[in-house]
Order: C-alpha cells, then sequence, then structure tokens
C-alpha cells in the first residue's frame, strides 16, 4: 500500500507514445520494416550507476497491434557476448536487453519481464500479486529474434559492432491486469526496458532513469509511462521524436534560456533567436547538445548544470522550433480541418491536395515537409509584402483588347507564362501584348484568424501539418 | 446519348485541353502523340520549311534539362506548351521560347532509363515510370493527380515507353524483356488509373501459344512492350511490336516459336483481346525485339485498296501486312548485311540458314544484334509514297553459354554480342517503296555507328534525321539530298517532331541533354 502510494505521487520520469505498426511488422531481427522506421526511438537510455568506461547507446522502440507489442532495441556495442542458452538460464551476464511490463498504472508492482540475450536465450517473470507458480513464468506466444539468434555462444570480435533484438509479445499475456485487451487509444501502462551485460564493458542502461537509492532494475515505481495510440505511426511522428521530450524541453528553455534567446526562441537580445528564419551553426542533436551541456567558449553561453536527460529534452525542443510542420506535434481536429480546407476556407479553390483542388496557388500536398508550423500559421494570418514567385497576380491587355488575368509562372524580357483564372495556360509575347500589369498583393487572404475561430484555424493547421506526400 | 448525360454535360463545361476528336485528328499545328498521328507516319502537313529554303533554318531556343544525358523524349505540343520528360521528370515548357513553366519530380525517384516521353488526355500528361508506375499529372501545374503500379519495381520491371492515349483509355507497355520478365499490353482508365484490361504478350497454361514453348520455358520468357505502337480507330485495333524471348541468345532452353515474342500483335482496343499477330522471327536467338513502329497506311496495294501496315524489324526485312486481317503481303530486305535467312516463305516466315546462331565460339550474325534499326521511328510520305527509315549495316559476332534465370530484375541473355572486326557498323537513313520495299535512295551518315535518331518527313517534302554525331540534317524526301544541317554538339538519340505557333513552323527534337527548336528566321 505505502509502496504504491509513492509510486502514483511521483510523476514517471518519461513518457512516450506507442503508435500503432502502420504496417506487418516481420521478427526477423533487422528492424528494416516500413513499421520500424516510421516508430519513433523512446529516447536516450541512462547510465544510473555508471562509475566508469564507454556510455554505448541504445535505440530502442515500441509499437502496437490488436495482437501484440512490439518492441525493438539497436544496441551499439564494441564487444558482443553471450553465452548461455539454456532457457531462462542468467541471461542477463550477456549482452542482454529486457522489458518489464506494468499494464496497470494503479498496480505497478504487477509487472512482467521479458530478458533476452545476444543469441537468442529468454528469461521470464511474472511479478504479480496472483502469480503462485515459479519464480520463472512461460508467457504465451512470445516471438523473437536477435541479429545473432542462433544455438552457437557468441565470443567477443574485433568487427563488433552493434547487434539487435526485435520481438512480439501477445497482448493476451497481460489481460489480467491491463484495463483493455487490446488497449484502447489513451490506455496508459508503465514499463521500462533496460540493457546490461558482458563480458567487457557491461554497463547497465535503462530507458527511465532509476533514482538513487535503489539499485536494481525491479524498481517498478521508477518505470516510465507509455500511452498507447489509436493513430498509425507516420513520417510525422518518426521525425517527431518523443513530442513530450519536446514539450518538457520548451519548459526548461523557457526556465533558463530566455534571457538571452528570447522566449520561445523567438527574438533574442544576448543570444541568437534559436527557431527563426536564420541561418544556424549548429543543427543536429549532438551539436546542440554540446552547445547547452559544454557552452560556447569566447561567448557568453555558458555551460548548463542540468543532468543529460534534460539538456537532451532542451535539445528536442530546440529541434522541434526548426522542423517543418510535420514534425511538430500539432493540436487540432485535423478531419475538421481537412473540411474547413474544402468547404468553410475555401481554400480548395485555389489549392490542390492529392489530385484534388485548384490550380492557381502552390500544390499542398507535401505542404509540412516544406515549410515549418510557423510559416503555415502567418501564410494564414499575416498578409505577405509580396506575392511568391510563380504565384504573382498579372492582368495582361492583348494587342486587340481582350484580358488574360492569372498568375505569372514564369516571364523575361520577351515573353510571359501565364496560368490564367480561367484554368488555362497562357503563351504571350511581350510584344503581342498591350499592358501588363501586376498585382501587387499575393491572391493568397491572410485574415483566416479573423474569417475562422480560433478553434477552426488551429484544426486546419492540424490538418495541413500532417500533409506530407509519403503520409 | 441519355437525357442525364445530356444535362451532365451542359452543366459542366469542363475545358479539355485536348479532347479525343483532337487526338484523333492531330491537326499539324500540334504534335500529341510519340509519333505524332495514330497510324505513326510522322508526317506532318506542315510546309514553311521547304527544300527551298531549308537553308535557311536556325535554332530559335534551347532547353537544357537538368541532369539530363542521352533524352530519348519525343515532345508534344498542344496549347502552345511543350511538354517533353526524362525518367521521373516531366517539363512543361512554352513551345515558342523553350521558358519553363512547371516541372515535375517523382520522389523518391528509382534511377533507371530512358523514358521516351508523355501522352496528353484532357487536362493530363502522363507518364511512365523508372519504378513501374504510370503517372497522371495536371497539365497546366504539374500537380500529381493519381498513380497506378503497372508492375513490381523490385521484380525488375520498369516502364520506359510513352503512353499511347486513344479515347477514355492509356494504353501502357511495359520493359525490360531482357531479365526473363514476361510482358504485356495494358489499358488503363485515362480518369481514374484503374486498370481496364491487360493482354499477356507470353500465353499462360491453357492459353494458345503456350505451347510454342518448351517445358516452362515461357515462365521466364520475356516478350517486352517497350516502345509505343499505333492505332486504327476505325478498325479499333491496337499495333504493338513486342521484344525478345528470354534468355535472348541462347534458344537451347525454349525450343518453339516462343509466341508472342518479336510479333506485331493486333488488339482490340476495347477487350484487349488479340485478333492477330504475326511473328517476324520465330525462335530468335539475336536479341531482335520486334518493337519497331508498325506504320499503318491506307494505300492501293496490287490494285486493290488495302489497310496496310509496314514495319521495318530488327532483324533486317521490312514487311508489308494487311493489317485487318494479319496476312502477310510481302517482305524483302532494307539492309545488304543479312546472313541469317535466305529468304520469307509465303507467309512470311523466314528461311533460316543452318548455323547462324549463337555458339560459344562467336558465330558472325548480320545485321547485328544491335539491329538493322531499332527505337528511331520510321516514317512515311504519302507523296512519295515512300517508307523512311534508319538503316545499320554491318554484323556483330554472337556468343552463348548457359544462364540462370534470378529474380529481381537481374538479366537474363545467355550472353551477348561484340561488333564484327571485318562488317563495322555503319547507319543509313534509306528511302524504300512502301509496296516493294525498293532501296529508292540512301544518305549515309558518317561516321555514325549505331543507333541515332529517327525520322521526321513533312509537307515541305523534307525528311528530318539525327544521329549520334550530334547532326540534326533535312534531306530532300525525293532525292535524299542533304539541304541543311545543325551540330547541336550532343549525340541525338530521340526523334524529331514539328509544329507551329502563330503562322511558324518549327522542328524541334531532344539532343543530348538538351531540348533544341528550330524554325525559319523571323
Amino acid at each position: 500500500m505505502a509502496l504504491c502510494g509513492i509510486a502514483s505521487a511521483q510523476a514517471p520520469p518519461v513518457e512516450y507514445r506507442i503508435y500503432r505498426a502502420p504496417s506487418p511488422v516481420v521478427i526477423d531481427g533487422r528492424l528494416d520494416d516500413r513499421a520500424w522506421r516510421l516508430a519513433p526511438p523512446v529516447g536516450d537510455f541512462v547510465f544510473n550507476w555508471h562509475v566508469s568506461g564507454e556510455k554505448e547507446p541504445t535505440v530502442a522502440k515500441l509499437l502496437w497491434d490488436d495482437e501484440n507489442l512490439y518492441v525493438s532495441w539497436r544496441c551499439t556495442d564494441r564487444h558482443i557476448s553471450a553465452y548461455e542458452l539454456k532457457r531462462h538460464g542468467p541471461v542477463s551476464k550477456d549482452d542482454c536487453v529486457e522489458i518489464f511490463v506494468s499494464p496497470n498504472p494503479n498496480k505497478v508492482r504487477n509487472y512482467y519481464t521479458f530478458e533476452i540475450n545476444v543469441i537468442g536465450t529468454m528469461l521470464n517473470r511474472c511479478r504479480t500479486d496472483w502469480w503462485t507458480g515459479p519464480p520463472t513464468w512461460e508467457p504465451e506466444g512470445v516471438r523473437y529474434r536477435t541479429s545473432h539468434h542462433g544455438l552457437e555462444k557468441k565470443d567477443e570480435s574485433p568487427d563488433d559492432r552493434e547487434w539487435v533484438v526485435e520481438a512480439a509479445i501477445p497482448l493476451r499475456n497481460f489481460a489480467r491486469d491491463a484495463a483493455h485487451t487490446p488497449p484502447r487509444d489513451g490506455d496508459e501502462w508503465r514499463l521500462n526496458l533496460q540493457r546490461l551485460g558482458g563480458k567487457t564493458n557491461a554497463q547497465a542502461s535503462t530507458w527511465s532513469p532509476i533514482p538513487p537509492p535503489a539499485r536494481s532494475f525491479h524498481t517498478p515505481e521508477a518505470f516510465g509511462k507509455v500511452i498507447f495510440v489509436a493513430q498509425p505511426a507516420t513520417a510525422a511522428s518518426r521525425a517527431a521524436g518523443n513530442p513530450l521530450d519536446a514539450a518538457a524541453g520548451r519548459e526548461l528553455y523557457n526556465r533558463s534560456c530566455t534571457g538571452c534567446h528570447g522566449l520561445d526562441g523567438a527574438a533574442g537580445d544576448r543570444g541568437p533567436a534559436l527557431g527563426s528564419q536564420r541561418t544556424f551553426l549548429r543543427r543536429t542533436t549532438e551539436e546542440l547538445f554540446d552547445a547547452i551541456k559544454n557552452g560556447i567558449k569566447g561567448t557568453l553561453m555558458p555551460a548548463s548544470p542540468l543532468p543529460d536527460a534534460d539538456v537532451y529534452k532542451m535539445v528536442a525542443y530546440i529541434r522541434s522550433l526548426r522542423a517543418t510542420a510535420r514534425d511538430v506535434e500539432v493540436p487540432g481536429d485535423p478531419e475538421r480541418g481537412g473540411e474547413i480546407f474544402r468547404t468553410k476556407g475555401q481554400c480548395a479553390q485555389c489549392h490542390m491536395i492529392r489530385g484534388r483542388g485548384g490550380l492557381l496557388g502552390p500544390d499542398l500536398t507535401n505542404i509540412a515537409a516544406e515549410r515549418k508550423l510557423d510559416d503555415l500559421k502567418s501564410a494564414l494570418t499575416v498578409p505577405r509584402p509580396h506575392p511568391g514567385r510563380g504565384y504573382v497576380p498579372v492582368t495582361v491587355v492583348l494587342k486587340d483588347g481582350s484580358r488574360i488575368k492569372g498568375v505569372v509562372k514564369n516571364e523575361h524580357n520577351t515573353s510571359l507564362q501565364v496560368l490564367g483564372e480561367d484554368s488555362r495556360l497562357h503563351m504571350v509575347m511581350r510584344a503581342e501584348a498591350q499592358a501588363v500589369e501586376y498585382g501587387e498583393k499575393s491572391l493568397m487572404p491572410a485574415d483566416y484568424g479573423k474569417r475562422l475561430s480560433a478553434a477552426e484555424l488551429q484544426d486546419l493547421l492540424a490538418y495541413l501539418s500532417r500533409q506530407t506526400r509519403d503520409q | 446519348m441519355t437525357l442525364r448525360n445530356t444535362l451532365l454535360l451542359c452543366a459542366l463545361p469542363v475545358w479539355a485541353q485536348v479532347s479525343y476528336p483532337d487526338l484523333l485528328k492531330a491537326p499539324p499545328e500540334q504534335w500529341l502523340h510519340y509519333n505524332g498521328q495514330y497510324h505513326g507516319q510522322r508526317h506532318s502537313a506542315l510546309n514553311q520549311i521547304t527544300a527551298a529554303n531549308a537553308a535557311k533554318v536556325v535554332p530559335k531556343w534551347m532547353f537544357h534539362v537538368p541532369g539530363a544525358r542521352r533524352l530519348e523524349s519525343v515532345p508534344i505540343v498542344t496549347g502552345g506548351v511543350m511538354y517533353i520528360s526524362q525518367p521521373n521528370e516531366v517539363y512543361a515548357l512554352d513551345a515558342r521560347t523553350g521558358r519553363l513553366i512547371w516541372q515535375y519530380n517523382r520522389q523518391p525517384a528509382l534511377l533507371k532509363g530512358p523514358n521516351r516521353g508523355v501522352a496528353v488526355y484532357g487536362t493530363k500528361v502522363y507518364m511512365g515510370t523508372p519504378d513501374a508506375f504510370l503517372v497522371a499529372l495536371d497539365a497546366r501545374t504539374g500537380s500529381l493527380l493519381w498513380e497506378t503500379k503497372l508492375a513490381e519495381a523490385s521484380d525488375g520491371y520498369w516502364s520506359p515507353a510513352a503512353p499511347l492515349a486513344i479515347e477514355g483509355k492509356v494504353i501502357m507497355g511495359i520493359a525490360p524483356s531482357d531479365h526473363g520478365l514476361n510482358g504485356w499490353l495494358d489499358a488503363y482508365d485515362t480518369e481514374t488509373g484503374e486498370r481496364l484490361w491487360r493482354f499477356h504478350t507470353i500465353p499462360r497454361p491453357g492459353e494458345p501459344g503456350n505451347e510454342t514453348w518448351a517445358g516452362d520455358s515461357w515462365k521466364t520468357g520475356g516478350g517486352g512492350t517497350w516502345l509505343t505502337g499505333t492505332y486504327d480507330p476505325e478498325l479499333n485495333l491496337l499495333y504493338w511490336g513486342t521484344g525478345n524471348p528470354a534468355p535472348d541468345f541462347d534458344g537451347d532452353v525454349r525450343k518453339g516459336d516462343n509466341l508472342y515474342t518479336e510479333c506485331v500483335i493486333a488488339v482490340d482496343a476495347s477487350t484487349g483481346k488479340l485478333k492477330w499477330y504475326f511473328q517476324f522471327t520465330p525462335w530468335d536467338v539475336h536479341d531482335w525485339d520486334s518493337v519497331e513502329v508498325p506504320i499503318l497506311v491506307d494505300a492501293e496495294y496490287k490494285g486493290r485498296k488495302r489497310k496496310l501496315l509496314a514495319h521495318a524489324d530488327r532483324n533486317g526485312y521490312y514487311y508489308v501486312l494487311d493489317r485487318v486481317t494479319g496476312e502477310f503481303l510481302t517482305g524483302t530486305p532494307f539492309v545488304d548485311n543479312l546472313n541469317w535467312a535466305s529468304g520469307l516463305t509465303s507467309k512470311g516466315r523466314p528461311i533460316r540458314v543452318p548455323g547462324v546462331i549463337p555458339s560459344l565460339q562467336g558465330t558472325k550474325t548480320c545485321p547485328a544484334t544491335s539491329g538493322a534499326t531499332n527505337w528511331m521511328s520510321p516514317a512515311y510520305n504519302p507523296a512519295t509514297g515512300w517508307f523512311y527509315v534508319v538503316a545499320q549495316e554491318g554484323c556483330g559476332i554472337n556468343t552463348k553459354s548457359r544462364d540462370t534465370f534470378r529474380p529481381g530484375g537481374n538479366p537474363y541473355t545467355g550472353t551477348g554480342y561484340i561488333e564484327s572486326p571485318e562488317e563495322p557498323w555503319q547507319m543509313y537513313v534509306r528511302a524504300l517503296d512502301l509496296q516493294t520495299g525498293k532501296r529508292m535512295w540512301e544518305y549515309k551518315q558518317v561516321n555514325s555507328r549505331r543507333y541515332g535518331a529517327g525520322l521526321l518527313s513533312t509537307a515541305g517534302g523534307l525528311i528530318f534525321a539525327g544521329d549520334d554525331q550530334g547532326f540534326l540534317t533535312a534531306l530532300d524526301a525525293r532525292s535524299g539530298k542533304p539541304l541543311w544541317s545543325f551540330n547541336t554538339g550532343q549525340a541525338i538519340s530521340a526523334s524529331p517532331m514539328t509544329y507551329a505557333i502563330g503562322g511558324k513552323q518549327y522542328v524541334a527534337l531532344c539532343a543530348g541533354s538538351n531540348v533544341v527548336a528550330f524554325g525559319l528566321p523571323d
């Protein structure tokens, strides 16, 4: 009882959304399925009890469908070894990964373990208040495969670089504790992902940090929070990484960085505006992490005293400021936004998406991969100083007095190529025209802040931020 | 027409850029098909540029296609706009100035070439892709409207041919023939991209013709449809040449005639059913695809008005068929170097010279595998009554070995060929009498060894021919005398075409990585 109290009082240190698998997951220890490519990683593993030695990274991902919880680990490792071949043997002495699952967040001490070494030996335990069997447990129908799967022991070799474990765990194994089987959209579980072992550099690392004084993976109070999402993983979800990291990073950023870089990275007085339209020197996660963690010598940028996990969250936030719209978690109802696009907003009169819509404006099929969310918002709400290239309004008066109204697709001193409001292309030689009158304002209305309610505008942005070619 | 249809048509006055009657008529000011018109004659009624003034022709504009090497696209021109393609890409240009209007880039692009052009219908532009899709673009913006998968690209299929648009349908072929992948001819709905029918060029078990393949050899038979065919709207028949059998050079593993490889197939455009076929080279072992454009001509033949089909084959023979029935009328060599057959039977079947088949040591084979002719389009001028063709003289040394079919787009050729040292290759433009195949004149393309460009015939009495030295040349259609030429600076691998805007005739073609348009000085 007391333990449960502690568990619910402490917010889980990390959170992750488990997307539905958008396509079948083939359990072959290769992780080259489209589904895995689209699934975002859970985030960096932390080395809770690190003393010395290299911190080799692990990339873990989760997916689900009506049958299974899918989990994968990709482990960077210069020294790969494993010897245990016996079912339920002590696999954690070998290079080994683990997932501990609490299907009921109100009863985190009811958890199930799956520990798999690099040569494919598994150990399972059922640590629940209802289990009366032996210390080990036989889950039903678990399929898994490792990159060194087999019946042979694995000695270290100079070629060792990385190894992979991939598993499909039937959800029915958790039916006794889970609220729903399969889970419903928004269902919350708790779990942790771990890695350890091997002859050389047997570092123990976990996804969800385990605070001192605990010295064991068997600390369910410290498990991270996972939320099952009915939405399939997409390119957007992958690129977003863990959106909750970015949200947490935003809070951290606005607490400690605004003095120089401005609120939300929008306007820097003493440091660069981190999310504005400018050229950035540091772009990658590593470069940004280094700048925050160690500061930038010769500038006012100080080293941050925050723990690495928090620095990574700030990095995620800064990257989200710079990301195109699809990489950002945009609230709102995309379906209603699509409706607004086609009806009240009249957007489809000029814009085409996936082969439907008008011609005069840019095709927006891939807009979320091309533009930042802020740019989409300002295109809808802030008048542009000039029409964009290829979309300048024009009226051509021909020698016979007839007029062509449309937008200039291309032009030069002798000719213009005009897409007319009549949906035809017009090839005009300037010598054949009496007058060519350019419009100074873009045909794009910029008053959607007024035309639409705040909620409608948000829905429209939610719709646009999901428009990618590889959707 | 029902009342409901009438109302619908009245209520929706959709502007069709290219209607079916346009495609049928193919007005000379426009160039609406890969080969200009459904009959594939590549003869234009435009006559502003003539034998008398051809010497004055000048380049009017050039457009460089970024990243292109050897373009094989034939430009389509309609409504003052020119559409050209390279693999994965379409460009819309102002046909008077060469200025870019829009471009389409397929992402992610699989690199495989060439692409031979687009088709237009309504307000759509159609193109086949290296990853074996048919894509439909909006002709005014280049927006992707839909895409339809033709075949699995991972199997090795791809789609280089320009589509052919007929009423409500886009006809599409597939490549290749050399990987042991079986071909077909497809029809797709112009509006939705839905497949309407498919004709398999290699008959499956139970279908007539399957017995012409020994054992299971039909499974890897080839028979691609990688060039654009022709169409007779009256008969509603499509005429399409089919590719070689696979493995190309080792016939031992596929004894039999190997239908319908190296045929012209006449396919009902409504149903996709085979009306008739004529096989040029039964059991070919020299990779002599018969995809060369079959030209449709209505003419007197031996005192009787007939619907003819004229075809110069890669195997060195020129054929005339009755295109209603497929009856063989005449066949005669159009190259001097021909050693594999001693003649044709009364049914048009070649009389093989024993021993002229690929061997382990190499066998002299004439014409060479590169072909007496190839994808370079021929032309027909109704005024002269002559058939114009780009021909290669010379021989090859053809070898064979036992090959294994490997799925996934691996070559399955059973070895290959080299140029014969004794009979080096040389390209010619030749005029043949349509009826008899008699050579009327020839023009030697000095220093051009193989392939090159197709031909354009105009009512100005000219034949335009490109070559792999980069020259576009205007020849007198009656004498073959060169009247004008221009060095485009890059090898030409595509056929020229012509169009007119504002009363001015242009001749244009893809030359290397550029599109170049020519005309008379202003």
